[in-house]
């Protein structure tokens, strides 16, 4: 991990010990998914300054991340994956982040730059007449991380993501 | 779920509250062949599911529950913790093959 990617690393460790703390204890959902979000890109930009050369925001989504880890072409570092998130073969992740990316992308798209004038965790919408308060809104991405097991499940391979990140950075 | 109520003045009843989450969450994913909930042991205020589900990975890693607070600071107080297993993984918990989270005590268990 060169030092780029550890000042990523280290920010969005810090958001995901924020986004467990607010789990517990039962705050908002908005602020919940807010941190979870925020998570999610900051690690994703730790993944990729792996290059030590600067990145387009636009390139840094959390969506991109996940599908680079399962773009890994040599067989060491794919078994090394495949350890690291406690999948038995590398295409039994590989199939798993399939099956999870329009949760992964739901995710992404929760960054008030990619919502389009609609929900998103931290401002009221839309901006022109704004109506709706996110800490009154009930989101659906939410309610697919909480109450379906494929969610529940990406939250924990998102924790092993953040924590084991220095070995597969 | 978590950060929503599902009454806002009553007083808590853990089992009720179990019963009700079973239902949500067979109402959101389909691919839940089974619900138990752990009462025994369990804190007051903290409800244990184990949830026996037939889409999720099996990780070959320890199992470990995901908690939720809910509801702090009101009657309904309380904490939401869920383990999510295979069905392979229920057969082998089943058989004592495959512990359960520290705590967690499976004669207790009542399929919901």
């Amino acid at each position: 991990m060169n030092r780029f990617q550890q000042s990523w690393w280290e920010q969005a460790a810090s958001d995901h010990e924020l986004l467990n703390l607010l789990r517990r204890e039962g705050m908002g959902i908005c602020h919940q998914l807010h941190y979870l979000q925020m998570a999610t890109e900051k690690l994703s930009r730790a993944y990729l300054w792996r290059n030590a050369k600067p990145i387009k925001k636009s390139h840094a989504g959390f969506g991109l991340f996940m599908r680079l880890l399962t773009q890994v072409s040599e067989t060491q570092q794919q078994e090394k994956l495949a350890q690291i998130f406690a999948f038995g073969r590398f295409e039994d992740f590989q199939n798993w982040v399939r099956s999870a990316l329009p949760l992964v992308y739901e995710i992404e798209r929760l960054a008030p730059s990619l919502a389009n004038e609609g929900p998103n965790p931290e401002y009221p919408w839309p901006t022109a007449v704004p109506t709706v308060s996110p800490i009154k809104y009930g989101f659906p991405v939410w309610k697919q991380l909480t109450e379906s097991a494929t969610g529940r499940q990406l939250m924990s391979i998102i924790a092993r993501a953040v924590h084991r990140f220095p070995q597969y950075a | 779920m978590a950060g929503e109520s599902m009454a806002t003045e009553t007083i808590f009843d853990r089992d009720l509250t179990a019963r009700w989450y079973a239902q949500q969450h067979r109402k959101t994913d389909p691919a839940i062949a089974a619900i138990y909930y752990l009462p025994g042991n369990a804190p007051d205020r903290e409800i244990r599911l184990i949830e026996v589900n037939t889409m999720i990975a099996e990780l070959n890693d320890e199992l470990e529950a995901v908690d939720f607070g809910v509801d702090r600071g009101t009657s309904n107080e309380h904490l939401l913790c869920i383990l999510d297993v295979t069905p392979t993984q229920w057969k082998k918990i089943s058989d004592s093959k495959l512990p359960l989270p520290a705590g967690w005590s499976l004669p207790s268990a009542i399929p919901l």
